[in-house]
């Protein structure tokens, strides 16, 4: 219901008043402090434990996350559109048999060398009502970075919250994944978005032949529920995901696109690898002409000093040769293995908190991320903590950035980042055009790209290249 | 009204462990200011876990300094200070824990503690709501100015920035605030 105070013709003088009055109500409504604790190596528990463990998140959030649950329901094998053409896409599976080495670029390259086609989750949260919380909902955008023209739209199957998307290197093949549930009862389901430009259908979505994938043990499920790491194979005929088991236990797989079928996995219940280890959710990217993964994980953090914290920072690499099953840390190779912080909000991490995820080159040599209001390209070797090339400062004046980079090319010397000023609880898109701020970051340069008007921000792992 | 450096460091004092005076000292300052601080934090965070959170970090901050601070009689103006830059940090974590949630910061007006509000006017509901919208340093200017009804001069001390530009972002978040009432963005 709207209030009388609505009326534009009202003086805003009136919000001086009505805010100091709220202000002092909401105040009032804590009438005691807790205990001072100042015991011996004392920090602020609850102020890190969200940091360390469990996010907080707001508390509207976790009503929202369980509405959408509530809603959740089978999600069909066919699937979804609202394609510009139109028309019921049939629910057949489209493989790209290019060889894995194929370029990144492979045809009708966009601006600035960067791959021309983009799939994109987009997010929309009902209004809320009176006592009501507004229910999350998620859907996917096919863009083209050349014309900035949506190519289509694919509203989720029933019941299913996108999480994140990848791309293979033929500039056609896409996967989606989505949470279905939430719990101990949420499962991940995949999708192909395969795009066919000047096509009847110019892209199609269908489900995958992947049997449902695992989220956790149903209780440390922000970490999943933010994210399901999953990298599509160059060639696009091979899908890597991190799964986690019901004991928060880390698996990577990799999944034949074509028939669903599980070619190769690595597990391990090193406890620094399951859910509790981690303090963000890990990443894959495929190296080695895809030959091998690189799985990036960012430990949890542990305590240095009355506000200095630190985690490890670990790049792995595993050779995708077919033998089926391995353990994850016995088979796995350690390409970088750094320690990282500092006091939170630092911006010299370089990969921790807002800094994560990195961006791994497909050619296994390079390590991209930001500082915060920099990026940074290292050399992925063991031990290796130098600067490397290609760092561009976009910071502007006084305000606080968030920075992340999206893709990186195979050489990682060119990066596609999105970037914002940092407003209290949220991450305002380009203050001074209101447009959402995606970059190539190369040579020094940052040149924006061009999205459809309406397109919302996209976070590392909600969009792909 | 004067802040401290919450990095001022004097170089004739003793540097070493709290003591039992320390304690004393800043227990008694927390029976005096801690509600208070809370209730500014709430503000700013709007939640009350995080606020006493913050506010337990403020002062086991100045514990943890008390030899190290230079004017104790300004101890409620560091406090207040550490208690200001105490939420910025736990705003700029929740950024990075929200950032998949872009569009709901933009667009949800409902403000977190739910709780505390029922009881409130619908106007004043929507005016909080409003307020976590608004970005931190405004959200910071309205609780200096309106809240605590600090002069434009001492809340410019808090802040750290000029005047005028005290100025400024005051007027900017009212006008604000007024824009998405009108528009019913809150």
């Amino acid at each position: 219901m709207l209030s009388e105070n609505n009326d534009p013709s009202r003086d805003d003088s009136w919000l001086a008043d009505e805010t100091a009055a709220a202000m002092r109500e909401f105040a009032g409504t804590v009438t005691e402090a807790p205990p001072l604790r100042l015991a011996a190596g004392f920090s602020s528990a609850g102020a890190r434990r969200s940091l360390l463990g469990t996010r907080r998140w707001w508390t509207w959030l976790a009503p929202v996350t369980a509405a959408t649950a509530v809603t959740a329901l089978a999600v069909g094998l066919v699937l979804i559109r609202s394609m510009p053409n139109g028309g019921v896409v049939p629910a057949a599976v489209g493989v790209v048999p290019t060889a894995d080495s194929t370029p990144a670029t492979a045809s009708g390259a966009g601006p600035h060398g960067v791959p021309r086609y983009y799939l994109a989750i987009q997010q929309n949260f009902s209004k809320p009502t009176a006592g009501q919380p507004p229910v999350l909902t998620t859907h996917l955008v096919v863009g083209d970075s050349l014309t900035a023209k949506p190519v289509a739209t694919f509203a989720p199957p029933a019941g299913v919250r996108f999480l994140d998307v990848t791309a293979a290197g033929d500039d056609r093949t896409f996967v989606a994944a989505g949470q279905v549930g939430s719990g101990a009862s949420a499962t991940i389901r995949l999708f192909e978005v395969r795009v066919e430009p000047g096509s009847s259908h110019p892209a199609q979505l269908t489900a995958m032949p992947v049997a449902p994938l695992l989220v956790g043990d149903g209780k440390s499920v922000d970490l999943v529920t933010d994210s399901f790491p999953v990298a599509l194979s160059g060639s696009g005929t091979e899908l890597a995901v991190a799964e986690f088991s019901k004991t928060g236990a880390m698996a990577v797989k990799v999944f034949s696109v074509a028939t669903g079928s599980l070619l190769d996995q690595w597990t391990t219940t090193d406890p620094s690898l399951s859910l509790r280890g981690l303090s963000e959710a890990p990443t894959l990217s495929w190296i080695d002409g895809g030959r091998a993964l690189a799985l990036a994980t960012l430990g949890a953090a542990t305590k240095s000093g009355a506000d200095n914290y630190t985690a490890w920072q670990t790049v792995r690499s595993l050779n995708v040769d077919g033998t089926m099953t391995g353990d994850l840390i016995a088979d796995g190779s350690v390409l970088r293995d750094v320690q990282v912080g500092g006091a939170f909000g630092d911006s010299d991490a370089c990969g921790y908190m807002l800094q994560w995820p990195p961006a791994v080159s497909a050619d296994g040599k390079t390590f991209s991320c930001t500082t915060g209001a920099a990026f940074v390209t290292y050399p992925l070797a063991p031990g290796a903590v130098g600067t490397g090339p290609g760092k561009v400062d976009l910071r502007v004046g006084n305000n606080e950035f968030v920075i992340n980079v999206l893709w990186a090319n195979t050489t990682g010397d060119t990066l596609i980042a999105t970037w914002g000023v940092q407003d209290s609880n949220t991450v305002a898109s380009n203050p001074n055009t209101k447009d959402v701020q995606i970059d190539v970051i190369s040579h020094g340069k940052a040149t924006p790209l061009r999205f459809p008007q309406g397109f919302q921000p996209v976070f590392p792992g909600g969009v792909a290249w | 009204m004067d802040t401290v450096d919450t990095d001022s460091y004097a170089p004739g004092r003793r540097h070493g462990p709290p003591g039992g005076d320390a304690a004393h000292a800043v227990t008694a300052l927390y029976q005096a200011h801690a509600l208070g601080m809370i209730r500014i934090a709430l503000l700013m965070l709007g939640e009350r876990g995080a606020a006493e959170d913050v506010v337990q970090d403020a002062f086991l901050g100045m514990y943890r300094r008390w030899q190290r601070i230079n004017e104790p009689q300004k101890a409620e103006a560091y406090l207040r200070s550490a208690v200001f830059n105490g939420c910025r940090d736990a705003l700029r974590r929740q950024s990075r824990r929200n950032r998949r949630d872009w569009v709901a910061a933009v667009d949800l007006g409902e403000p977190p503690s739910a709780e505390a509000v029922a009881l409130m006017s619908e106007d004043r509901r929507r005016i909080l709501a409003g307020l976590r919208l608004l970005p931190v340093r405004q959200r910071e200017a309205l609780v200096c100015r309106f809240y605590l009804e600090l002069s434009e001069e001492e809340t410019a001390r808090v802040m750290n920035v000029s005047r005028g530009t005290v100025k400024s972002t005051t007027s900017r978040a009212v006008a604000a605030l007024g824009r998405m009432f009108r528009e019913g963005q809150c």
